[in-house]
């Protein structure tokens, strides 16, 4: 059975602005030769600092770019080498998370116009069936029926969070990529978010991509880890052993400045209480 | 330095900040933690004599011994020109993007301190070394957009030294930036702090920098300060149940072992100001609520070196540390 999400040595470039008219643009490389697989149910944590190309990835891993080398498969399909038509019906099955829960809903539609938006678009489903299936997933994240007649500045940001994840999961994916879902909201709120998304990915058995410049938060719900820096991954591996026994120079200063004890004194303490 | 008394500041909506009390001495550090909508901005704007217009101030608010509670505008231009100074979260929408950084640090010592621009100019570029600014006579020429993120908040913090204040404010300084800048920040203003005397007040919802940054910290949650105490004995064993909360539910590394368990949460959301309950304003939310909780406002009372705003008596904060934990599931 072919991975849910496979990156096969991908490279992105970008053109910065031309300095010169009479010169070519230099490139910069926003993701370079990168690997990783996720398998349906399991739970890949990305982490980075901002410019490490976290967010390429999630779009790149999206289909909304496509890789200058190397290939990005869903399900065994690369994505690049598809038409149109053929990733618009294939894009029910994997779908994103934004980090800005005001940003990513339309403030003058109603909630329940916003998460209906992907079977509008991607399955043209009739009416009654759409709101149907936006009110059972209003309900799964926690939200009520009538939250559905409601304008996003209604809402508190965790709970317009979870109405960005009810329109992640509306058309029951296989994969959910969240790019910082919980990086803007308050600290009570972001293990409501966490556990969410957990209860989703064990339900639903969703392959969970989670990118966020968060080593604590990664770490707290991530099976394997990926760190990011420039570009390139610079470590990998199951969370524990990242956290536990990398050597990574890098890895461990993000872990110091998480104030992750482990990294402070290279004891293996539980928690950093 | 700064004496709060009773301080409480009212806006048509409800209470943002409600009998605050605390003091500041040169050279202190303090934290005010909580999360978004608790008061923490607030309580700083009112500490700058800031506030908007809609806002009501009562209460006693003295710096230097002078209250300045109801002082005018021309009484708090005066201080904020040389006593005070205050950075905040986004270093781009803080510095002017038409100006070169190095005029926009000289201003307010042409301004209030008088100086010439040329030393003003060689002031600026000694804050510039001081706040480790590399090449600083370039960065002086440059715009904002030209420089980094910790670049800018450096260059912000040269600013608010520009007239060497004895407080200085820092609203969620370092929120904007990546972990081990924002730890660079931290450990700059920690040294500024101690070589200047200068008291820092540190605002923000980032417990591994409060720890960092600051030797005392006050909790604040729905307007009110819940808890107050010496940095490292309140994350270690914080005693009101919010605080508790805060500490506990905080997402972090766990072993595989327990990664399928839930995290603890604390239920609910900080309700916006007018919902807030009348009595203790975490009230609706605490896992260890009494009867009167929700009516009550809760009395303040010592605790070891610092006070807790909770109906609970302190043994009962003290004894039943883990049970209080354990309820956030």
């Amino acid at each position: 059975m072919p991975a849910l999400l496979q990156l096969d040595r991908v490279t992105r470039r970008y053109a910065l602005p031309r300095r010169s008219l009479l010169r070519a643009p230099a490139p910069l490389t926003a993701v370079s030769n990168v690997s990783l697989t996720l398998a349906r149910g399991e739970t890949l944590g990305v982490v980075g600092e901002s410019g490490s190309g976290k967010s390429t990835l999630a779009r790149l891993a999206m289909g909304f770019e496509r890789p200058d080398e190397g290939a990005v498969c869903f399900d065994g399909k690369d994505l690049a080498r598809l038409s149109k038509p053929e990733l618009k019906a294939l894009r029910p099955r994997f779908q994103m998370v934004f980090q800005d829960p005001y940003g990513s809903l339309d403030p003058r539609r109603r909630v329940g116009w916003s998460v209906a938006e992907p079977l509008r678009v991607l399955r043209r489903e009739e009416p009654a069936v759409i709101e149907s299936q936006v009110n059972a997933v209003l309900e799964r994240v926690g939200l009520r029926v009538e939250d559905a007649r409601k304008y996003p500045h209604e809402f508190s940001g965790g709970q317009r969070q979870r109405i960005a994840i009810a329109r992640g999961i509306v058309t029951s994916p296989d994969l959910l990529i969240a790019d910082e879902a919980v990086s803007a909201l308050d600290v009570s709120v972001q293990a409501q978010i966490l556990n969410l998304l957990m209860d989703l990915r064990d339900d639903m058995g969703l392959g969970l991509f989670f990118i966020s410049h968060d080593l604590q938060v990664v770490s707290s719900i991530s099976d394997r880890i990926v760190v990011l820096r420039q570009g390139e991954i610079v470590d990998d591996g199951p969370t524990d052993d990242v956290m536990f026994r990398s050597r990574n120079a890098y890895t461990r200063s993000l872990m110091a400045a998480a104030g992750w004890r482990a990294a402070r004194d290279g004891q293996s303490a539980a928690t950093d209480r | 330095m700064i004496g709060v008394e009773g301080l409480s500041v009212h806006f048509n909506a409800g209470c943002a900040v409600r009998d605050a009390q605390f003091a500041i001495a040169p050279g202190d550090r303090v934290g005010v933690v909580g999360e978004s909508g608790c008061g923490k901005s607030v309580l700083a704007l009112s500490l700058m004599g800031m506030l908007p217009e809609t806002a009501r101030m009562s209460g006693s608010l003295k710096i230097d011994g002078v209250e300045m509670a109801g002082s005018d505008e021309a009484a708090w231009r005066n201080l904020r020109a040389r006593r005070l100074a205050m950075i905040f979260q986004e270093p781009m929408s803080a510095l002017n993007p038409l100006r070169r950084v190095g005029e926009t640090v000289m201003e307010p010592m042409r301004v209030h301190l008088g100086l010439s621009r040329a030393d003003a100019r060689r002031k600026a570029l000694a804050l510039f070394e001081e706040t480790g600014i590399p090449e600083p006579e370039q960065r002086f020429r440059q715009f904002p957009h030209e420089l980094s993120g910790g670049q800018r908040q450096r260059v912000l913090i040269a600013l608010a030294l520009a007239c060497d204040p004895d407080v200085l404010i820092a609203d969620e300084p370092t929120t904007a930036l990546d972990a081990n800048v924002a730890l660079r920040i931290i450990t700059l203003l920690v040294e500024l702090s101690k070589r200047r005397n200068m008291a820092l007040l540190f605002i923000s919802h980032d417990l591994e920098a409060v720890r960092r940054a600051t030797t005392r910290v006050m909790i604040m949650y729905g307007g009110d300060i819940v808890e107050q105490a010496p940095t490292q004995s309140l994350l270690v064993a914080p005693a009101h149940p919010y605080a508790r909360g805060l500490l506990a539910t905080r997402p972090r590394f766990r072993p595989a072992r327990q990664r399928d368990l839930r995290l603890p949460t604390i239920p609910g959301a900080v309700p916006p100001l007018k919902d807030l309950p009348i009595g203790c304003r975490f009230s609706g939310r605490c896992p260890v609520e009494l009867a009167h909780c929700r009516e009550q406002a809760p009395p303040r009372r010592t605790q070891g070196s610092g006070t807790v705003a909770c109906h609970h008596t302190g043994e009962v904060l003290a004894g039943h540390a883990r049970p209080i934990e354990k309820a956030f599931v």
